[in-house]
């Protein structure tokens, strides 16, 4: 990844690293939308985090939707 | 509908399955003006996530959402990840208006996305390597609608 883009969102994911393990106690498996080191909410699925962000953010601005997962899952391209 | 475009089977075998794809800002909300982009897609069922190509997403200017590792021949590394949406002309296939797609390198210059199995559970592939054909189909999907005069041929067939 360039520089500027892994800036991007950095506040963000590290919020996200800060309370992981905090919402991994309740949130296991639901989607987290933050920005700006706020949460906006907790979602069953991407789609509806997506659309949650979308509604309170716009569409062509970055904000983090992630997955609230113990392991953070890799994923293989061979 | 199938897709059968008709190929040759040292072609397929050397640069495989490739679809033309549109790709643009995630579909949501009342219709917008962002524009879109169209890319040669290699259909790759030894890839998880479907992926882009760094200048798709430069050239729409997507918003990133995430970042996530990718597990790659000769080692591993770390991707942003975009909200997008998958559009695929002349098949009458449904739009993917919203999807989570990683982003990286793609040196081969036939391709600028990779068609994963994330986008291929979808639908059905089927792969002939000796006679040189594949064909997808998507058991919902609207009725093939020929390319239109000046289509590289080349990619779709006869």
């Amino acid at each position: 990844m360039a520089g500027s883009q892994q800036a991007r969102l950095a506040g963000e994911l590290e919020y996200y690293a800060l309370h992981k393990a905090e919402w991994l106690t309740h949130k296991t498996g639901h989607y987290v939308v933050i920005k700006d080191e706020e949460p906006l909410g907790f979602y069953p699925n991407f789609e509806t985090a997506y659309r949650a962000g979308v509604a309170t953010y716009g569409l062509r601005t970055d904000f983090l939707v992630k997955q609230i997962l113990e392991h953070e899952p890799a994923f293989f391209v061979y | 509908m199938p897709v059968s475009p008709r190929r040759d089977a040292r072609d397929l075998q050397l640069y495989g399955p490739r679809l033309k794809i549109k790709i643009g800002h995630p579909l949501i909300g009342p219709p917008n003006k962002f524009r879109f982009t169209t890319a040669d897609a290699l259909i790759d069922t030894g890839a998880q996530r479907t992926i882009l190509a760094p200048e798709a997403v430069e050239k729409l200017g997507l918003s990133k959402i995430d970042e996530t590792t990718l597990i790659r021949v000769g080692g591993e590394a770390k991707a942003d990840v975009y909200a997008a949406s998958l559009q695929f002309p002349y098949t009458g296939f449904s739009t993917i208006e919203m999807i989570a797609v990683p982003c990286c390198e793609l040196p081969h210059p036939l391709f600028r996305c990779l068609i994963g199995r994330d986008v291929l559970s979808r639908w059905i592939l089927t792969y002939d390597g000796p006679v040189g054909s594949w064909e997808l189909t998507e058991e919902t999907g609207a009725p093939w609608v020929a390319p239109p005069e000046g289509f590289d041929p080349g990619l779709w067939g006869e």
